[in-house]
């Protein structure tokens, strides 16, 4: 009785195939990546965002580097270039005096020049 | 070149198609979706089975397995072999099935147009006794309706069960008992019956 009950239970609970098209639904309603996936490329766009942004910072801080030296050295050169300038006004100073003592170059001229 | 192994409990698998398994879930685990159609190619009728077994409704068990099959997507990371996923889908349809008859009540609703799905493939004599029998199985209570289901359609043994419900060995072989009691005694009433 007890075997004939459980070969009973084992014809009536058999496998039963699922309705057709039951795997195309499935695959349907998935989502198109994975969440580890999506996980992933978030993880990457977040990176390259912050390289990306980190790399033109870099730039920046250079190119204001190098322009700050380029400023620095026409500052020097322009400082030389005014005392030659000068030395030289001075010596003609000097020259025109012996020559003619009456005549005299005014310095502060050079300014408004 | 296909040949077949017996596994344990008595169950005989064909090797070509386990290696094929082990393969569609490496490729799942890696983002093929094609190996996840395989997988749930595969296990469809395991899932759907236990589903409309315990709730005795088609359109609900496909929900259920369609819900079950998504959850394994999520979490086929998770899987380690063929067997882990047999497992896990069994473990997580037979939860899902206990949560969902708690909800609707289904010990005692049972819609007479789907105890008459026409799934059933045996002559007419037994596919009435069938009837009968799914019938009754699905009267009884949850627990008791979760180890009849894993016993005679997933044929495993009690020591399977209990580690798939998380319940002791013993516990397992009484509700497993009482079922058994019960549907021999509303089988015969019904025989008598009819009779």
């Amino acid at each position: 009785m007890n075997s004939s009950m459980e070969g009973d239970l084992r014809r009536a609970l058999h496998r039963v195939e699922a309705p057709g098209g039951f795997v195309d639904r499935v695959m349907s309603s998935l989502p198109h990546k994975s969440g580890r996936s999506r996980f992933w490329l978030a993880a990457v766009a977040a990176g390259v965002a912050i390289l990306g942004t980190f790399g033109i910072e870099q730039r920046r801080y250079e190119h204001r580097m190098v322009a700050e030296q380029e400023q620095q050295r026409l500052f020097f050169a322009l400082s030389l270039a005014s005392e030659k300038v000068d030395h030289a006004m001075s010596r003609a100073n000097v020259r025109l005096q012996r020559s003619a003592p009456d005549i005299t170059i005014d310095m502060g001229e050079r300014g408004r020049l | 070149v296909a040949c077949r192994i017996v596994l344990p409990y008595g169950r005989a698998a064909s090797l070509e198609a386990k290696i094929d398994i082990e393969g569609a879930l490496v490729r799942a685990k890696a983002g093929s979706r094609t190996g996840f159609s395989d997988l749930v190619s595969e296990h469809q009728s395991l899932v759907f089975s236990v589903a409309y077994h315990f709730l005795q409704n088609s359109a609900l068990a496909e929900e259920i397995a369609q819900d079950i099959f998504l959850d394994l997507y999520r979490n086929i990371g998770k899987i380690e072999s063929a067997a882990h996923l047999t497992f896990w889908l069994r473990r997580s349809t037979t939860n899902r099935c206990i949560d969902q008859s708690r909800k609707l009540a289904y010990r005692t609703e049972v819609p007479i147009s789907d105890t008459l799905h026409p799934v059933a493939r045996s002559d007419g004599r037994d596919m009435l006794l069938g009837e009968s029998v799914r019938l009754q199985v699905a009267k009884l209570p949850e627990w008791q309706r979760a180890i009849v289901i894993l016993r005679f359609q997933e044929d495993l043994d009690p020591v399977e069960i209990a580690n798939l419900l998380n319940l002791p060995v013993n516990t397992v072989k009484s509700r497993l008992y009482r079922a058994l009691g019960t549907l021999r005694q509303a089988l015969e009433r019904k025989k008598r019956v009819r009779a």
